[in-house]
């Protein structure tokens, strides 16, 4: 597959996995962008552009600290908000989804990109483990952890509003 | 209180899934890309115009509008429109998107009640508003948008005002359904700003007949849903006359006497051409949803169009029925 093709077929669901990674569109955006711009250069001598370009999503998403310090990464609420007015929404499925949001965007990176192949992409544990690069028993220990953290968002009856600020 | 692993883990799936929806259209990180490629070709591009030049002034020509195409362009299925409205009066929601590649005209349309806003954008390419300026230029009832001179046409509750946005694009504020709509149209007009947003919806098309291409994708409804998609293709020769439509639907697109037809290996239907309606294929989709083909081609064709259409679950309909100024 061409770097062309291979950009048509993959880029939106590359924006979506990493607007869900970093909880950030325009981080999402930038780490995108930047991982292409690097897989273009050398692209034949990339032998699975799926898997690699992913993996490399991934680690900018895990290693961007250097990134941090030249901006501020907004909250959940802060940034959904920028991108369109808060509205009240009489659903609590939504209200819930919301608050589990707010938690998701808590866990430490690690457990939030854990989580994220797990129930974003169905990815298996080995398939977590080799794209975090550790062994299949720490990505278990990562998501319980995770879990056990999420299990606290708010039932239906504890939240009443979307998209107010926290 | 904690819920137990299962809630949770719906909830979670749930909430990721809203959160993609969030993310940014491609287009900025297409342009980046094409940029990068564009420094990269451009020693080669040099030495092919330059030879170009000693060859025949005529290739020159023909070389130079191949190389300044833009390397990517967005594919029909998943439309990118270039245009956004800062402002816009309360209650309107938007319901419509359409979209597609090349000069194929964008569209937005929010609406409240019985009044409407709709966004236009043309390209100066196609040969319908290459004149546009000096059209603008002729007509009396002209008012300043952005600075640019615009045209203003209507009356009464109706408005419409053309402006070029820039020498590419031709943009245009049709009001309707407002006491006051020219001066609607004008502030809207004054609000509209380069903010690309996105158009995906559920189908794309797969192999086309021999002499058509994708055309346009058009997202409508009044909100998630009840929210459907639409395709066109058409001959690249008179991209604006639609000759396949492709479109999924929650509404049942009526099959009664229809004769049987498999379709993407299942049960579907053939409903033949009868008073002025173009034939159609439809199938139910084992989502519920209603896949429909249509258009002045033998039953055949339609079917292969039907088979070869591929279904996106990951469809972008958020937006719809939302205030998205």
């Amino acid at each position: 597959m061409g770097f062309e093709e291979f950009v048509a077929e993959r880029l939106d669901g590359l924006l979506r996995y990493a607007t869900v990674l970093t909880n950030d569109p325009h981080l999402a955006q930038d780490i995108v962008q930047d991982v292409l711009l690097r897989a273009q250069q050398r692209w034949d001598d990339i032998a699975a552009p799926p898997t690699y370009v992913r993996r490399m999503v991934t680690n900018e998403y895990l290693s961007w600290r250097r990134r941090a310090v030249r901006r501020m990464v907004p909250s959940s609420h802060d940034v959904l908000d920028a991108l369109g007015q808060p509205s009240a929404d009489p659903a609590t499925a939504y209200d819930e989804r919301d608050a589990m949001l707010g938690l998701l965007a808590k866990l430490p990176r690690k457990q939030r990109a854990a989580i994220v192949l797990r129930y974003y992409e169905d990815y298996s544990d080995a398939e977590i483990a080799a794209v975090l690069r550790c062994g299949a028993s720490t990505v278990r220990s990562q998501i319980s952890r995770a879990l056990a953290t999420l299990r606290t968002a708010p039932h239906p009856a504890a939240a009443l509003t979307t998209g107010a600020g926290e | 209180m904690t819920r137990s692993e299962h809630q949770t883990e719906t909830l979670i799936r749930e909430s990721l899934d809203r959160l993609a929806a969030r993310a940014p259209d491609g287009r900025a990180v297409h342009e980046a890309l094409a940029r990068a490629e564009r420094g990269r070709r451009a020693p080669a591009r040099f030495a092919l115009v330059a030879a170009a030049v000693v060859a025949l002034v005529v290739g020159v020509f023909a070389g130079a509008q191949l190389l300044t195409r833009p390397d990517l362009e967005t594919a029909a299925g998943r439309a990118v429109l270039g245009y956004s409205p800062e402002w816009l009066p309360g209650d309107f929601t938007e319901q419509y998107r359409e979209g597609g590649p090349g000069i194929t005209p964008q569209v937005r349309r929010w609406s409240s009640g019985q009044s409407s806003i709709t966004l236009l954008t043309y390209s100066t390419a196609d040969p319908e508003w290459s004149q546009a300026a000096l059209k603008i230029a002729s007509i009396k009832d002209q008012v300043l948008v952005h600075g640019r001179v615009a045209m203003v046409t209507g009356s009464g509750g109706v408005a419409q005002l053309t402006w070029l946005a820039d020498d590419e694009h031709v943009l245009s504020a049709s009001i309707a359904g407002f006491s006051d709509a020219r001066a609607v149209a004008q502030r809207i007009a004054d609000a509209v700003a380069a903010d690309p947003v996105g158009v995906r919806g559920e189908l794309r098309f797969g192999p086309l007949p021999a002499g058509l291409a994708e055309r346009s994708v058009a997202v409508r409804g009044t909100g998630p849903g009840d929210a459907s998609t639409e395709l066109t293709a058409a001959d690249p020769a008179r991209p604006s006359v639609p000759l396949v439509r492709a479109a999924v639907s929650g509404d049942s697109p009526g099959v009664n006497g229809a004769a049987p037809v498999t379709v993407r290996g299942g049960e579907g239907f053939f409903v033949a051409p009868e008073n002025g309606r173009d034939a159609m294929v439809a199938v139910r989709l084992p989502s519920g949803r209603w896949l429909t083909v249509s258009g002045a081609q033998p039953e055949a064709v339609l079917v292969a169009v039907a088979n070869g259409v591929q279904l996106d679950p990951s469809p972008d309909y958020g937006w719809l029925g939302r205030a998205t100024s």
